[in-house]
């Protein structure tokens, strides 16, 4: 589609060249063209191998470091632009799902047994003087319900071997003194509800009814300890038990108090999967409403899960 | 169902083609990884931005836009493109650098990349911005305007190779070397800058 094509038959990139009288012209043009193919080449496989290069890098957290600097660099700016200021839209109770749609099995733990769950929380300021000290969190082992996995299809596809979970790839070293909280205390913090959306990226979002602990009350009520130059954590770590499912979320944000919305938001996006059964149905009707049973079925399911302290 | 077997071209329970083939993403380094895919995104956002505002900057500057905006008979004389290049119809319509469907496609594709920042900033920060998600029809449908704004993408791209193709080696020549041998009306040939 040039504007003005010599005459000539036309080909496929062969070189359509009627005669050009004026050999001068067309050994610069030759020249040139060479030169500019020569650059386009060597900038398309340039290009390519700077894919491939960024591919071949250490990883920081399962991403090239490249990108993870990219990531920091995206969050610092986010951070400025808006700040605590976002707050997720809450909506009326009728616009939730009935079935909260479950996305994967990866760390949802085979069922619990409730009375002998613990959260592992580490990290915390003044952990010595509450009475959920321990000098070792990792003494705690949980146990799995043989009775309750023999009710539930759903889990035993997901149970492998003898229904331990593999925990030796992220073994810490040394003990880790910290809180094992029971679900009582749990129970003890307000319980707060609300409509908000649940957004995936692999392509689906529900509008879905929450009910529980709000993590920042948590956090008012369990505050961590203070870093380097008395500095609050920059992040909130959340591990299931099994330590198959990880999420963080900025410690900031997960603090600020006067941000319902949003810290619900954050920890949705936080649980989102660990955490399904928080999430199942109306959440707040399996607490109030269900059977004993059921509800210690429910519970177990959406109960388990560690807090780590941020870096 | 794995999540990303929503990602194909159908319709209803039939599916013509699932994105993206694994050979691609096998030479690309993205099988089955969401965590990286995303952090390309999130990397790759800036050079699509800034290529593309310094690509506006430069049009205006030079001004270079007056070839590529369509006029006022655009759309008529690009239908008669399209039947020319089908050899449906014996004349081309008179054009300047570029002909109406060029310019018609030239200016929809800024407008579709402006449009993949802005539904990518919706699914990106879908509760910091969203008001803007909500704007541009809720979280799926911006993912979905997101998602076919780059299928957009590709089908220009296979059409732009075929014309490439089509018209031939002067053109190509003009587009990756900046220049084209055009004959003189006195039958002396001569190079001309674009």
């Amino acid at each position: 589609m040039s504007r003005e094509e010599p005459d000539g038959p036309l080909s496929l990139f062969g070189g359509t060249s009627p005669e050009y009288p004026d050999d001068a012209v067309r050994v610069q043009a030759r020249r040139r063209t060479r030169r500019s193919f020569l650059a386009g080449g060597v900038g398309a496989a340039g290009l390519y191998g700077a894919w491939r290069w960024i591919l071949g890098r250490p990883e920081i957290g399962q991403v090239p470091a490249p990108l993870r600097h990219a990531l920091d660099f995206n969050a610092d700016i986010s951070h400025t632009v808006f700040g605590d200021r976002g707050l997720a839209p809450t909506f009326p109770l009728s616009r939730s799902v009935a079935a909260v749609r479950v996305n994967g099995v990866i760390g949802l733990d085979p069922a619990l047994r409730l009375d002998r769950w613990r959260l592992q929380v580490k990290n915390l300021a003044n952990a010595q003087s509450s009475p959920h000290y321990v000098a070792d969190v990792n003494t705690w082992k949980y146990a799995d319900d043989p009775s309750i996995m023999a009710q539930d299809d759903s889990l035993d596809t997901y149970v492998e071997g003898d229904g331990n979970p593999d925990r030796s790839n992220s073994q810490p070293n040394g003990p880790e003194p910290g809180l094992l909280l029971t679900m009582d205390a749990i129970r003890a913090l307000p319980h707060v509800e609300m409509v908000t959306q649940l957004k995936c990226i692999e392509g689906w979002s529900e509008d879905v009814h929450w009910g529980g602990a709000r993590l920042s009350d948590f956090i008012h009520a369990y505050p961590p300890a203070c870093g380097a130059h008395g500095r609050l954590p920059r992040y909130v770590g959340l591990e299931t038990p099994d330590r198959q499912y990880l999420r963080r979320a900025a410690h900031g944000r997960c603090h600020a108090p006067a941000d319902p919305a949003l810290l619900r938001n954050q920890w949705a996006a936080a649980l989102h999967r660990s955490w399904r059964a928080f999430a199942a149905g109306h959440a707040a009707q399996v607490w109030h409403q269900a059977s004993e049973a059921d509800r210690q079925h429910q519970l177990q399911r959406h109960a388990a899960t560690r807090l780590l302290g941020g870096e | 169902m794995h999540a990303h077997e929503v990602y194909r071209i159908g319709i209803g329970s039939w599916t013509l083609f699932r994105l993206f083939p694994d050979a691609f993403n096998d030479k690309l380094g993205l099988t089955f990884s969401l965590a990286k895919g995303l952090s390309w995104h999130f990397f790759l956002m800036w050079l699509f931005g800034i290529n593309g505002l310094l690509y506006v900057l430069y049009t205006f500057i030079s001004g270079a836009w007056r070839d590529l905006l369509p006029g006022r008979h655009a759309l008529r004389d690009a239908w008669h493109v399209f039947l020319h290049d089908l050899h449906l119809r014996r004349e081309k319509p008179s054009q300047g650098k570029y002909n109406a469907a060029q310019q018609i496609a030239y200016t929809l594709i800024i407008l579709a990349g402006a449009g993949s920042i802005v539904t990518g900033l919706a699914i990106y920060k879908p509760t910091q911005l969203h008001w803007l998600t909500t704007l541009l029809g809720g979280y799926e449908f911006a993912r979905f305007l997101h998602f076919w704004l780059t299928m957009g993408y590709v089908v220009f791209f296979v059409i732009h190779v075929i014309q490439v193709a089509i018209a031939g080696w002067n053109n190509f020549r003009a587009m990756v070397a900046g220049f084209e041998l055009v004959q003189d009306v006195g039958g002396v040939s001569q190079e001309q800058q674009r």
